[in-house]
């Protein structure tokens, strides 16, 4: 078995961002981790004297010469044998370099090829299940050559394994770039172990053409694999981890995280503890609070438009004081008409403005028009009633008449400027009022738009039901009702804007708009202040969830997407459920993620612990040594009588679990008495 | 071609081909006359001067129309532009075959 990492980047290629290649941890990496064959595959390059110097650096590692391509939009490493005819490879990944000008080049199949020629010379490894991804199609005409693919993770490379459909055999690399400042904690483990016995290009194929041959681990196959650097290795499915408090099992579980950032999923201890607090939509989870919170957008959307539109058109107050404005302007030019004087005779003392067109139906039609013109996924039967002649003449003339519109208007624009501006000079001279311009037709619409708002509101108010979505055994169901006062419509609304004495207004809704615009409450906000939502969780009997039961329906929620992770980490899940629920439902879920990607469960609990039935235990234990705190982690399978550091310490496994998980083995023998004789009494 | 002008110490407009006092210019002369400052290249007006207005009425309406509709001439190719600018790159693409 030969530990491999055949992806190791050490020169900056164009895509790259700048970095200063350290032998040093180069050297550190192959030392700590035990590495036995590496590859050195920059991006579109590779440097001689580079490569050398690592040779004679590495004297007891076999480091082949490679290079990664961009190809065709996808990445493919391309190994040579380290024996072979160097200056020829040189000159192949020199003509790759001279073509890979930029981050966003890429060769083709062809120029590859031609590059290239005898592609049987080489081992060709492509992004399989990794970004970004060398395409199928290109896969399949390189199929000759290309025996292996490379994937990102221990759940990919799983994945791959147990797929018999799948042809290629799943590897995993570092794809590490050794650069300097790099500290060991640093090193990446993602390491793969070939079945070979010589290092060249036909071995290594050969080995790669057989999927049990390769190995995550080289004396526990795939089912276990390295997680930290010292060599501790953990089950690809389901680990436990347990210990007294402090033993620093959240302290490995968050070092695990750290390793995998965002590619694992966490869920820390108590996180799923509802507290008792009342439900909001703050408790939904990430997918499925955006789909609840846009569904209700989407409820409220006609709502918010017309509340928009109210709420931008003049108060009826200000109309009112416009049409007394108005009559009594008319009053007093009537009682003043025989006191002309030189200014209120002139044409333009009395004159009105001119009104515009609207043009945004004509905009509508044209993008319509467009719409039809550049359709390629309608093309056919678009064509099938309107011909391209027809739409383009169409277009033509639309966008010629918006254009002659558009110029009359601006010219109407222009004239009532100048009106405006000479009549506000003529009215400084004379006594004799102008009448206002007054909108009487938009004014009596207005009303109508008031009186219409006042009738949605009070409908909207109406409590109701608008809609329920089913989520495992629970179903969320959100409802709209009044708002019972202000707190209420700050909480529900949430509104952060003082409303102290708003909600006298709440019946009449057009002054309680006003109110609310006053108060500086955001037009976004608005609407929302007319009627609260509740999103409720209610169990299968249809009744609203107790506290216990709204961990249980976060956790399903937490953990609904945990599949697209590479490993589920959890951290004392017995904090947040009863011991019914773990083992109904808690225990079943890991065990089907177990058997798709690796899980780390912390735990006391002998419902998780044992009943679970792990496929791997590790016991976490601190110990004062020489006045200092030492964490040390023992692990094992769960039939193993001892559990063993990575140092060759042992514990016995027994001892460990009962006292862990059962509180020792008096307590536990005493409970299981205690528990014979309540059932022999039944 | 003079649209708008100052004779005998008053403000006229031409309306048609007539010359008009400019107190009796209507909304729809001053129209046409925003027109003619867009698109006639030999639009001209006599400029303001307030000596030669004594009639305050008239000094107001000479003042405001002349000085606005000289801004607007010397302005004509940015709004022809901006009119131009709409829909342009689908006009282009579309409509000039």
């Amino acid at each position: 078995m030969k530990k491999c990492d055949l992806h190791v980047h050490t020169i900056k290629g164009v895509s790259d961002s700048v970095f200063d290649f350290s032998m040093d941890v180069l050297k550190g990496y192959v030392r700590i981790l035990n590495i036995d064959v590496i590859a050195i595959t920059n991006h579109n390059l590779f440097d001689y004297g580079n490569y050398m110097a690592i040779v004679n650096e590495l004297t007891s590692t076999t480091v082949l010469p490679g290079i990664e391509v961009d190809l065709e939009g996808g990445h493919i490493l391309l190994i040579a044998n380290n024996d072979g005819d160097i200056m020829e490879f040189i000159s192949k990944c020199d003509a790759v370099n001279e073509k890979i000008i930029t981050a966003q080049d890429t060769l083709t199949l062809q120029e590859f090829q031609n590059i290239f020629t005898d592609l049987s010379k080489y081992l060709l490894i492509p992004h399989y299940d990794k970004s970004p991804e060398l395409p199928k199609p290109i896969i399949e005409a390189l199929g000759e050559y290309i025996f292996a693919g490379e994937v990102s993770s221990v759940k990919k490379f799983l994945s791959m394994q147990k797929n018999v459909e799948e042809r290629l055999t799943p590897v995993l690399f570092s794809d590490f770039r050794f650069k300097q400042g790099v500290t060991p904690s640093d090193y990446p483990i993602r390491q793969t172990f070939l079945e070979v016995n010589e290092v060249d290009v036909a071995s290594l194929k050969l080995c790669l053409r057989d999927k049990t041959k390769v190995k995550l681990s080289e004396k526990d196959g795939n089912e276990l694999f390295q997680i930290f650097n010292n060599g501790q290795m953990i089950s690809t499915g389901l680990n436990i981890m347990y210990g007294k408090r402090s033993t620093g099992k959240s302290y490995t579980m968050n070092k695990i995280h750290e390793i995998y950032g965002d590619r694992a999923k966490y869920i820390k201890q108590f996180e799923l503890l509802n507290n008792g607090r009342e439900f909001g939509a703050d408790q939904l989870f990430s997918d499925d609070k955006v789909k609840m919170e846009s569904k209700v957008a989407e409820y409220m959307k006609p709502f918010k438009d017309v509340v928009d539109d109210i709420v931008l058109q003049p108060t009826a107050h200000s109309d009112e004081n416009k049409i007394e404005e108005y009559l009594s302007c008319l009053l007093k030019k009537a009682e003043m008409e025989n006191q002309k004087d030189l200014f209120s005779k002139t044409a333009l003392y009395e004159e009105s403005t001119f009104s515009t067109k609207d043009t945004e139906e004509l905009k509508n039609l044209i993008d319509a028009t467009l719409c039809l013109i550049e359709t390629t996924q309608f093309r056919a039967i678009v064509d099938q009633y309107v011909s391209m002649d027809s739409l383009k003449s169409l277009l033509k003339a639309l966008v010629e008449l918006l254009w002659k519109t558009i110029f009359e208007n601006e010219q109407k624009s222009l004239a009532n400027s100048i009106i405006e501006s000479v009549k506000n000079e003529l009215q400084l001279y004379s006594p004799i009022p102008q009448v206002p311009e007054i909108n009487i037709y938009d004014m009596a619409l207005r009303e109508v738009k008031r009186k219409k708002f006042e009738e949605i509101v009070n409908a909207i108010k109406k409590p109701s039901v608008i809609f329920t979505e089913p989520k495992g055994s629970f179903t969320i169901r959100i409802s709209k009702n009044p708002y019972q006062n202000v707190s209420d419509i700050k909480k529900r609304g949430g509104i952060s804007t003082s409303l102290y004495d708003c909600y006298d207004l709440y019946d009449s809704p057009v002054d309680f708009l006003c109110k609310l615009k006053d108060y500086g409450v955001e037009s976004s906000l608005l609407h929302k202040a007319f009627v609260g939502i509740d999103y409720k969780v209610m169990n299968s009997d249809g009744l609203e969830v107790s506290g216990g039961e709204r961990s249980e329906f976060i956790f399903i929620q937490r953990i609904q997407d945990a599949q697209l992770y590479d490993i589920l980490l959890i951290d004392e899940p017995e904090s947040s459920f009863d011991n019914v629920f773990l083992s109904d439902q808690i225990n079943g879920f890991i065990k089907n993620m177990a058997s798709v990607m690796p899980v780390i469960v912390s735990t006391h609990n002998s419902t998780i612990g044992k009943s679970i039935k792990p496929n791997y235990v590790i016991y976490a234990e601190k110990k004062i040594e020489n006045g200092e705190r030492v964490f040390r982690l023992y692990s094992g399978y769960p039939d193993a009588k001892k559990l063993v550091t990575v140092n060759g310490d042992e514990i016995d496994n027994f001892d460990v679990t009962i006292t862990s998980l059962e509180a020792g083995e008096k307590i536990y023998k005493e409970r299981s008495g205690m528990y014979e004789e309540l059932k022999n009494r039944k | 071609m003079k649209n708008l002008k100052i004779e005998s110490n008053k403000g006229f407009f031409l309306r048609g081909t007539e010359w008009v006092d400019v107190v009796n210019i209507t909304k729809e002369d001053l129209l046409a006359l925003v027109k003619s400052a867009l698109d006639d290249e030999d639009f001209e007006v006599d400029p303001y001067d307030e000596g030669m207005l004594p009639n305050p009425a008239q000094k107001i309406v000479y003042k405001h129309v002349s000085q606005q509709l000289q801004d607007i001439h010397d302005r004509r190719e940015e709004f022809i532009e901006r009119r131009r600018s709409i829909y342009k790159e689908s006009y282009d693409k579309y409509c000039k075959e």
